[in-house]
């Protein structure tokens, strides 16, 4: 495997879910490129290269898999910091969640989110749905230049 | 109260009335007095020419026995023979004795002044009475000598003889016995004024002027022959011209007749009948003063004026008499009026006071009641601005300039006047213009609105208190609703998520141990995948039926046809292995919400789907029909049906009249169908037999607008 390729980072408070996408991941062998930031805080930590991150190798992730309900800080506010910020603001960013809402919809396209994803209830349909996210945008999505600073 | 008002009642026809009165008076009263007088005059004239007749008729009777006389003289035998005798010297002395016994006899008999006997020629033989010794004049000779010659009686016209006496002669032939020639004359003399003169001046009627002339022509003079009654010595010497004009006298000789009216001799206007006396040239003229006829007249016009003008001043006193009559009860009309109206205004419930010239000059007793004053004079000169709280005054100041100096309306206004102890109170007023003895003044109206006040103040407050109420409840429904949108959140997000990781980590586990694990082992793993599928589905359906209940209606037209074609499409593509006749009607256009009754549509062609599987062909129809105010849609198949008996729970929430083993189903579809439909104003029915299929029906009310 390229070892260039890029980092998905997944914003997952929960454990059950982070390990179920974990193991849909690696069915393509993309589960050593994830990153896992446990809330929206840890989240913009990694991305900035703050805190526990400060020391991490520079350079985005090729997609950021946002939960929207997390401790601290939900993902539409991560969604909105990472537009807000010049430097990130052209991530790939992927709402990965269990909720139907037409509100978070709305708002998270609003807000700029480049695909909205509901987590099916049924694995094979959750690995199914997992995969296809991470194929598409960290192997076939072309991402825009001077992604790295 | 009904009374119109008074209005003076104008004296003109009463003034006009007595004017016309008056002037038929006037009129009535001239036009009799004319009649009178002209009755009067008439009289009158009737009066002069029956004197006038009279007297020309005494005259020639009075002249005929005079003839008569001087024929007896003239046919006597006795006489003649002894005049012959005389004459012829025949005893002559005694012819001479008889004769002039005999003519002493006749003269004293008779009444002439003197009676001559002449010889032809005129020479005086003898005379009766013999005292007389005057000579015969030259018109006693003339007539003796005409008599004789004519042997006939002859008569002279009135003269004055040689001594200046009126006289009037006869003369009378003495006629010889042979029938020859007279032989003598007899002259006899008359002095009219032993018996003339009386009769003509007598009047026969009580007269202050009245007096008869007797004239005659002589040359162009008219001479007045007799004594006349209001000038002495007169006869045989006033004379008048014949031409003279006006002169009654004067008209007769010119040969008027009748009555005249003229200017007497002594200048007097006179009213005259002039009458000629038969056989001879005398005229009479029977004549009054125009002043004595008049006088009557004219007294008789002043009476009647008098009587008229009593008339007139009696008609004006009736009519004074009737306009005080009708004045007096215009007044007391009057006087009760006014007495109503200020009853009207002393009683009157509402509070009404009078603002002249920024005082008030009258209140009722109502107004005294209002700001609690007990006697008039509490409230009467005071200034409204005093008896009204400060805050009003701008209002007022602007009000009375408008009503006062304006003359306009204005509107009622709500304002606070200050009792006289003090308390304030709520009061509306209403004013208007009004005319105070000629001054520009105030009318008001006040009534008490405290009651009202407190009323409206309690409403306000009790809607303030609702509407503070509604507030609440609408912020607990509000809470409510966000409670309940928490938990479809929390349903959708918190739930889905373990469910998630059971049916992964089974599947994970089915995976790794598969093969190691034994038959009943694997089945309890399928069954909870399967499980936690429906689980899934029913979570999805449940969270869509909550929402169906909140979304916002989105009213539009809406193509049905395409709605069912945008339903239908992923159910065909489902069904693609199936053999199923489509039979699609066409529907009409409703108003209703586009995105729910797409839902309607796959709810019921879904159902009629699933309720069909096993049959083939399967059949489902799908149409519409017109009802009176409404569309009514059905789909019809050709499926299970059902029991009518449990027809009313098929529109339940999880009622399902199947096993999920038969149909799978959350028995939320219907449910969602009905809560749509009802929404939407319609109704939703079906009807089926078991094994026979089913119609599911629902209809749309035809509107234009929006439902509630």
């Amino acid at each position: 495997m390229k070892t260039d390729i890029p980092a998905i980072l997944l914003a997952e408070d929960n454990p059950n879910d982070v390990e179920l996408t974990i193991e849909a991941l690696d069915r393509h062998h993309l589960a050593n490129r994830v990153t896992v930031a446990h809330d929206g805080v840890e989240a913009m930590e990694y991305l900035r290269r703050e805190g526990a991150f400060s020391e991490r190798e520079p350079g985005d992730p090729a997609v950021v898999l946002l939960d929207i309900k997390m401790p601290r800080k939900d993902g539409l506010e991560v969604l909105r910091e990472i537009r807000g910020d010049s430097a990130l603001r052209r991530l790939s960013v992927v709402i990965l969640t269990s909720s139907r809402q037409e509100q978070d919809l709305i708002t998270s396209y609003d807000l700029g989110v480049n695909a909205y994803v509901v987590k099916p209830v049924d694995f094979l349909s959750f690995i199914e749905a997992v995969e296809h996210l991470g194929v598409f945008w960290a192997l076939i999505n072309e991402r825009p230049p001077n992604g790295v600073k | 109260m009904s009374d119109t008002p008074h209005q003076r009642q104008s004296a003109w026809p009463l003034i006009v009335g007595f004017a016309v009165l008056a002037v038929l008076i006037a009129v009535a009263g001239y036009w009799a007095w004319r009649q009178q007088a002209q009755s009067m005059q008439r009289q009158t004239e009737r009066s002069l020419v029956a004197v006038g007749e009279l007297k020309a008729d005494q005259i020639t009777t009075w002249l005929h026995e005079r003839h008569n006389d001087a024929q007896t003289l003239r046919g006597d035998p006795l006489l003649s023979a002894a005049v012959a005798d005389m004459l012829a010297g025949r005893d002559a002395r005694s012819a001479t004795t008889r004769v002039q016994a005999y003519f002493d006899d006749f003269q004293r008999n008779y009444g002439y002044v003197d009676l001559v006997l002449t010889s032809p020629n005129g020479a005086v033989v003898l005379r009766a009475p013999n005292t007389v010794s005057h000579s015969v004049g030259r018109e006693a000779k003339a007539l003796a000598a005409r008599a004789t010659t004519t042997r006939r009686v002859a008569s002279s016209d009135l003269y004055l003889d040689a001594e200046g006496q009126a006289r009037l002669g006869l003369a009378a032939p003495v006629l010889s016995d042979a029938g020859g020639g007279a032989i003598a004359a007899v002259i006899l003399h008359i002095d009219p004024s032993r018996y003339l003169y009386p009769l003509i001046r007598g009047w026969p009627l009580p007269s202050e002027s009245g007096e008869t002339l007797l004239v005659e022509r002589r040359g162009d003079q008219v001479l007045y022959l007799n004594e006349l009654r209001h000038r002495k010595n007169t006869a045989f010497k006033l004379t008048t011209p014949v031409n003279t004009a006006g002169r009654p006298a004067a008209m007769a000789v010119r040969g008027r007749r009748g009555v005249v009216q003229g200017v007497d001799y002594r200048g007097m206007p006179v009213l005259a009948a002039i009458q000629r006396v038969p056989d001879t040239a005398w005229f009479i003229v029977a004549k009054e003063d125009s002043s004595e006829v008049l006088g009557p007249i004219r007294t008789r016009g002043w009476l009647t004026a008098g009587f008229a003008l009593l008339l007139v001043i009696l008609a004006g006193v009736g009519t004074l008499f009737l306009w005080y009559a009708r004045e007096s009860q215009t007044s007391a009309e009057i006087r009760e009026s006014e007495e109503r109206y200020r009853a009207l205004v002393d009683h009157a419930p509402m509070a009404i006071f009078i603002n002249r010239e920024d005082r008030v000059v009258l209140a009722n007793e109502a107004c005294l009641r209002l700001f609690g004053a007990t006697a008039p004079a509490q409230l009467l000169g005071k200034s409204p601005f005093e008896l009204f709280h400060p805050d009003c005054h701008p209002a007022m100041r602007e009000r009375i300039h408008r009503l006062r100096d304006e003359g306009e309306e204005v509107p009622l206004i709500e304002e606070k006047v200050i009792r006289l102890d003090g308390v304030v109170m709520d009061v509306a007023v209403a004013a208007a213009p009004f005319q105070d003895q000629g001054v520009n003044a105030i009318h008001v109206v006040l009534s008490d609105i405290t009651e009202r006040k407190r009323a409206e103040d309690d409403i306000r407050r009790l809607n303030a208190e609702l509407e503070q109420r509604v507030l609440d409840r609408t912020a607990q429904l509000d809470a409510a609703n966000n409670e309940l949108e928490a938990f479809a959140y929390s349903v959708s997000h918190d739930l889905r998520a373990p469910l998630r990781h059971i049916s992964g980590f089974s599947s994970l586990l089915a995976e790794r141990a598969g093969d190691s694990l034994d038959e009943k082992s694997r089945h309890y793993v399928d069954t909870i995948s399967r499980s936690v599928r429906e689980m899934g589905v029913l979570i999805d359906d449940l969270l869509q039926f909550s929402r169906t209940g909140r979304a916002e209606l989105k009213i539009e037209p809406v193509d049905m046809n395409a709605t069912l074609g945008e339903a239908l499409e992923p159910l065909r593509r489902e069904t693609d292995d199936r053999d199923i006749d489509w039979i699609i009607g066409p529907l009409p256009t409703v108003v209703g919400d586009h995105a729910l009754l797409r839902q309607v549509w796959a709810n019921l062609v879904g159902n009629a789907a699933k309720y069909t599987r096993g049959r083939a062909p399967a059949r489902i129809e799908v149409g519409a029909d017109d009802g009176a105010n409404e569309d009514v849609f059905y789909v019809r198949d050709n499926g299970v049906g059902f029991d009518m008996q449990y027809a009313h729970k098929l529109f339940g929430v999880f009622q399902r009249l199947h096993s999920a083993a038969e149909f799978e189903g959350t028995g939320i579809g219907l449910a969602n169908v009905q809560r749509i439909i009802n929404r939407l104003g319609g109704r939703v029915w079906a009807e089926g037999e078991v094994d026979h299929g089913a119609t599911f029906s629902f209809s749309l009310p035809r509107r234009k607008e929006s439902p509630s």
